[in-house]
């Protein structure tokens, strides 16, 4: 079965743990004065800034949905409480996901040289995973 | 492929012989990298192999991902590793790490 949660935890875990070999990388070069840092490669250091931005928004984000969450008053539905804040929640975290895969899937494709129909299948794969696991969200809440 | 002798070799510091093999092939270090990748995951899945009932090939690919990047970033350091073949092995090695993470069951 598809879990949002689980999917979301994991994608903000493999960027964390991305931007922080990036980081080591960057500033261990640094302190020792390497002559080519490999974050002068543009796509390198579109990647990393990329992956700041993603990963530092994500605070602000999540504070902007909890207080929405807050402010919303629960109203009884037909055997269930209906909440609608719910719904932008996952539409914001869906698109995190989304654009942490982008982010990372780009090196690979740049580098690599990875064929575009792989990029699509996982593209596909992890897309349909995030639908089937929000549609469970707002019909189960979790 | 017709390599240049050794007695051309100028550099006689540690760094410039171990550089020397760059000059005749430049993607070198990459094969070298890509065999520690190799022998340090069969190690790990042995080794788990001989303490767990299941081991795990993923996570031990994943671990050694890790530590062949390192090691390439201190290869990058002494002018062995180009940064070109460093981005490489980075970025491969970031797609089994990133497996590797996706696998995880918590």
């Amino acid at each position: 079965m598809a879990k949002f949660y689980d999917l979301f935890i994991n994608f903000m875990l493999i960027g964390l743990i991305i931007l922080s070999m990036f980081a080591f990388g960057i500033f261990f070069q640094q302190d020792n004065s390497v002559e080519e840092p490999f974050i002068d490669n543009s796509l390198m250091n579109e990647t990393y800034s990329q992956l700041q931005t993603d990963l530092g928004g994500l605070r602000d984000q999540s504070q902007a949905q909890k207080t929405l969450f807050e402010s919303e008053n629960p109203t009884s539905g037909f055997g269930t409480i209906l909440l609608f804040s719910i719904v932008s929640t996952g539409k914001v975290f869906n698109s995190m996901i989304i654009g942490t895969f982008n982010t990372l899937i780009k090196l690979p494709v740049v580098i690599l040289g990875l064929d575009p129909v792989i990029i699509s299948v996982l593209s596909t794969m992890l897309i349909l995973t995030i639908i089937i696991g929000l549609w469970i969200v707002y019909k189960l809440g979790g | 492929m017709v390599c240049a002798g050794l007695e051309t070799l100028t550099d006689n510091t540690i760094t410039g012989i171990l550089a020397f093999p760059t000059s005749c092939y430049y993607q070198f270090y990459a094969i070298i990298m890509g065999a520690f990748f190799i022998v340090l995951s069969m190690i790990l899945y042995n080794r788990d192999k001989d303490k767990f009932i299941k081991s795990d090939m993923i996570s031990a690919m994943g671990v050694s991902a890790i530590a062949t990047i390192f090691v390439s970033l201190i290869g990058t350091l002494l002018n062995i590793i180009q940064p070109d073949v460093f981005i490489e092995i980075f970025v491969i090695g970031m797609i089994f790490i990133v497996i590797w993470m996706l696998k995880t069951k918590k």
